[in-house]
């Protein structure tokens, strides 16, 4: 079973994503709603994708990104990204600190489809 | 659970109900899809053999030549059929995975529009679809004042411009539009007017409507899963609003009158 980290201060976003990502076969979900959230899960459990926004109280997803990549490399633990208008730089300061991928809101569910299928092991 | 507490509706596990058919509906397409494709090899690879067949034969006689060319023509007739099949599937794959999408955004929509009763949460989770699931930027969501017969926005995102202090039910392309009671879309609108107008309904009575002035991107044009997502989330949009409300405002009520009732309960005797 293969576990996928969404990680979203919108409740929205993260059960359209879950929703979406659940025709994927054999994938489980864990979500948090922000980056300090989601490095406890990390610390806890093997994830393989992380989905994450970039605009979240407490840590955002860029910090969020630049402290994932301290402990797990590329290849390990990818990373995937939504962005919003407004955020090209902060996509950008994203993709430089080693996040794999990044699709843009509204969120389209084949491309979503796409860019996990394409990440997940 | 307390009776207080807001309960899911059960259109919530309707639309959980049409998903998951949808999702059969879509394996059932994948696996015709494998066995279309298995049977185009089979008849290319049979297509090739006659081919060969009668490039390599001797033809001993008129007859036999006539037999292959006659097999050879079948056979071509026959992919022919597969490939427009196979097309047809491709179309239908398409279509099937753009329903199942916007059937997943309206799932979605309405678990969340239904799980609460609290008017201020209802009217939060509508901004975050507007934004995340159609891609709005700027819109603002008013709600019909029966007392005045006028429009008034409960919630601007992006400038106040659009939404005049009086927008009269019948008058301007809001207003119309709520008057109507049918959605309006007018992609080349200027900037800052609106790109649409869509009714808030309940049984066909307009309550309100969302209004949209820009799509995140700079994009000017409303995708088909945009559109249907808009005209099914009206409908859903309207009555978690008005049941919060009416909601709130009876909870508000019902307080008052418990707080009157305390009041009216005897005091201890005193020792």
């Amino acid at each position: 079973m293969r576990t996928v980290l969404i990680t979203d201060d919108s409740k929205t976003t993260q059960m359209l994503v879950q929703t979406t990502l659940q025709r994927l076969r054999d994938v489980q979900f864990r979500t948090a709603e922000n980056g300090r959230e989601a490095l406890t899960v990390l610390a806890r459990e093997p994830v393989d994708l992380l989905v994450t926004d970039i605009n979240m109280p407490e840590m955002d997803g860029i910090e969020l990104v630049r402290e994932v990549r301290k402990r797990h490399p590329r290849e390990k633990l990818p990373i995937l990204i939504i962005t919003a208008k407004g955020e090209e730089d902060a996509r950008g300061e994203g993709m430089a600190l080693g996040a794999n991928a990044y699709i843009l809101k509204p969120i389209s569910g084949r491309e979503l489809l796409q860019a996990a299928g394409q990440l997940l092991p | 659970m307390t009776d207080r507490e807001p309960r899911t509706f059960p259109k919530g596990e309707e639309l959980l109900d049409i998903l998951q058919r949808g999702r059969r509906f879509t394996e059932d397409l994948l696996a015709e899809n494998e066995r279309l494709r298995f049977q185009m090899v089979g008849v290319e690879s049979e297509l090739l053999k006659a081919q060969n067949a009668l490039a390599n034969a001797t033809v001993h006689s008129a007859e036999e030549a006539t037999q292959l060319r006659a097999r050879l023509e079948h056979l071509e007739k026959r992919y022919a059929e597969a490939a427009a099949e196979n097309q047809d599937f491709a179309q239908r794959y398409s279509e099937v995975s753009q329903e199942n999408e916007s059937l997943a955004n309206l799932y979605v929509a309405s678990h969340r529009l239904h799980s609460t009763l609290d008017p201020k949460e209802v009217t939060e989770i509508i901004c975050e679809i507007m934004v995340e699931l159609v891609g709005a930027e700027d819109f603002g969501i008013l709600l019909v004042d029966e007392r005045t017969n006028e429009l008034a926005p409960i919630r601007v995102e992006g400038p106040l411009q659009p939404y005049p202090p009086h927008i009269l039910i019948g008058k301007g392309v809001i207003g119309m539009a709520v008057a109507q009671g049918t959605p309006h879309y007018d992609e080349s609108a200027p900037e800052g007017a609106p790109l649409a107008v869509i009714p808030l309904q309940i049984k066909g009575h307009s309550v309100g409507a969302l209004v949209i002035v820009k799509l995140l991107h700079g994009k000017r044009r409303f995708d088909a899963i945009a559109k249907e997502l808009l005209s099914l989330l009206a409908g859903h949009a309207a009555t978690a609003l008005v049941s919060s409300r009416l909601y709130s405002s009876v909870d508000r009520k019902l307080r008052t009158i418990e707080s009157f009732l305390e009041l009216l309960k005897p005091l201890p005797a005193r020792a």
